[in-house]
């Protein structure tokens, strides 16, 4: 569960980048985060991973408040989430594999499970025979779904996306957002920011409007009001808004 | 930290993934780490063999200097200092005291604590040491008698002795009945001292600073790749990599590239060695004496390595922890 209290990031430079933001994102739920460039989504993904602390309010991470967190305790955090950005981020001078493992590495699997989970996570986003590969040498839908192995291969609990279709084609961004719906029905809880406006309306989850810091909305997209799925996220949404 | 999944809100979903606690960091799964990295750092060194190598050679020249001084130093007081046990005191006794009595005389100091050997010398051993030296032949053997005194030769146990220790004992020797006279060089033995210790302050002081310099081209070098890797470490950094891990890669490099430096620093004072034995040499033989020279040994080879791998280790922890915290991912 992620639950933001009245939190409010001010930047040094004066920037008011969130005001006053409430929301819960329950464990199993796939939600989204949209708004227009600058309105704040990336900095909402950043204070949950502590990229950034929160200047006024509380951040709770499983009923846990993180706000307080010092620096030893961020990595343990942060494995908790896989993180799915829009340019990829992989490292360029290493296999597809390595790249995949190093949420393993870093977590101290035994190097037999390594082997076994990355394979399992690259079978997953249809990549298994890429593994010996350079980044660089795949397409950039094929990138995004290494970075999305890489986020999953530790099974986190949380999956977080920064505009993950932002640089794809429509039919691509459908698959991405397919692998990301796969990993949600496993009950990975699943935060996608983007402003893909028409790929939103085509999904029957929640979305966290944000406009110049606010959020101005937290609920279903009118094109999926009327589908059988709203009697359960009702009761999310209801209570988003009443903090909202 | 670590908090029970909560499944409030998935009523029927499966949840492998909320479940599953990631396994507990093993032992094993932390050797392998730690020789993997070993092993990557060494294969980065030697992505860059004439860089790197130049380094390790700014460095074990570094390392020489101030090992050979110490050598230096070593064989100084090996051979003229007061360890060296060169400090003798020569009683000249009076012509009237039997052989006899100079036994007891012998025996007698053999008992002083300062005292590590004492050996009477006959007048007619001294004539026989006298003569074989060259151009002395029979040169006694024409005087009317042998003019050449009784003398006991003592042999000094120094280490601990002072300057005021030495003049007391050369007293005390005075006092006893029989000695004509007493010599002991003790100006020569306060010159050596000075020199000797002068060496070794030096020695000291160049230890210390180019030990420091030692850590600080280490760090720099660390300093240099923490900041090429730049991007992947804010990567790693961003799913939750600790800073001890990030800082391990680098960590190995510092200790290579000390211990690098060090076996190279060995090879360095092994060359020089064998050159200046032979120079060396040939000045004591000129001399006349018996002197084995002081060399590194495989102890002092093996510190020698110990302390270049503790600089490299040192330097590149001071330098990483640094730099690695301040990369925070934006």
């Amino acid at each position: 569960m992620i639950s933001f209290e009245q939190v409010t990031k001010r930047y040094r430079s004066g920037q008011l980048a969130l005001n006053k933001v409430n929301f819960t994102i329950k464990t199993g739920e796939m939600a989204f985060v949209t708004g227009h460039s600058g309105a704040g989504k990336s900095t909402l993904l950043k204070l949950m991973m502590l990229i950034e602390r929160p200047t006024e309010g509380h951040i709770l991470i499983n009923d846990v408040p993180i706000d307080g967190f010092n620096r030893r305790q961020i990595p343990q955090l942060r494995r908790k989430f896989g993180i799915v950005h829009q340019h990829h981020q992989l490292l360029s001078d290493r296999t597809v594999f390595d790249n995949v493992a190093l949420p393993l590495i870093i977590a101290g699997f035994a190097p037999r499970d390594i082997g076994r989970r990355v394979r399992g996570a690259l079978d997953k986003v249809h990549l298994l025979s890429k593994e010996k590969q350079l980044p660089e040498m795949l397409s950039g839908g094929e990138q995004q779904r290494v970075g999305i192995a890489r986020a999953v291969v530790n099974k986190p609990p949380f999956l977080i996306a920064d505009e993950p279709t932002g640089n794809l084609d429509p039919e691509l961004s459908a698959q991405i957002i397919q692998i990301f719906k796969d990993f949600n029905d496993v009950g990975v809880t699943v935060l996608i920011a983007t402003h893909d406006l028409a790929l939103l309306a085509r999904m029957p989850h929640r979305s966290l409007t944000l406009r110049e810091g606010k959020l101005i909305g937290s609920g279903m997209p009118l094109s999926s009001m009327n589908k059988s799925t709203i009697t359960q996220d009702q009761s999310h949404t209801n209570a988003a808004q009443a903090d909202a | 930290m670590r908090h029970k999944p909560m499944l409030k809100g998935s009523t029927n979903i499966e949840t492998p993934a909320v479940q599953l606690s990631p396994t507990q960091p093993s032992f094993v799964a932390w050797r392998q780490h730690h020789r993997s990295v070993a092993t990557e750092s060494l294969v980065r060194l030697a992505k860059h063999p004439l860089a790197n190598f130049i380094t390790m050679l700014v460095l074990a020249i570094a390392i020489t200097l101030p090992s050979s001084l110490n050598l230096v130093v070593r064989n100084l007081s090996h051979l003229l200092g007061p360890e060296s046990n060169t400090l003798q005191m020569s009683l000249y006794l009076t012509n009237n005291v039997s052989p006899a009595r100079a036994q007891t005389i012998v025996s007698q100091l053999r008992d002083w604590p300062e005292i590590s050997q004492a050996v009477y010398i006959s007048p007619s051993e001294a004539k026989q040491s006298f003569e074989q030296r060259e151009g002395f032949a029979g040169l006694i053997d024409s005087l009317p008698n042998n003019p050449l005194p009784g003398l006991i030769s003592l042999h000094i146990s120094s280490r601990t002795l002072s300057n005021e220790d030495a003049t007391q004992l050369k007293q005390k020797a005075t006092l006893i009945n029989g000695v004509d006279r007493v010599m002991m060089d003790l100006q020569w033995f306060q010159k050596i001292s000075a020199i000797v210790s002068l060496f070794s302050q030096l020695a000291t002081g160049l230890t210390v600073l180019l030990a420091v310099g030692v850590m600080l081209v280490i760090g720099n070098t660390i300093k240099l790749a923490i900041d090429s890797r730049r991007e992947e470490i804010i990567v790693i950094k961003l799913i939750g990599a600790t800073n001890a891990f990030i800082r391990r890669p680098f960590l190995y490099l510092g200790l290579w590239l000390g211990s690098g430096a060090a076996l190279l620093a060995v090879g360095l004072s092994k060359i020089s060695e064998y050159a200046l034995t032979y120079a060396v040499q040939s000045v004591i033989t000129a001399y006349g004496a018996e002197i084995t020279l002081l060399t590194l040994g495989i102890s002092d080879s093996l510190i020698l390595l110990a302390v270049g791998a503790a600089l490299g280790l040192t330097g590149a922890w001071l330098a990483a922890d640094h730099r690695i915290r301040s990369l925070e991912p934006r």
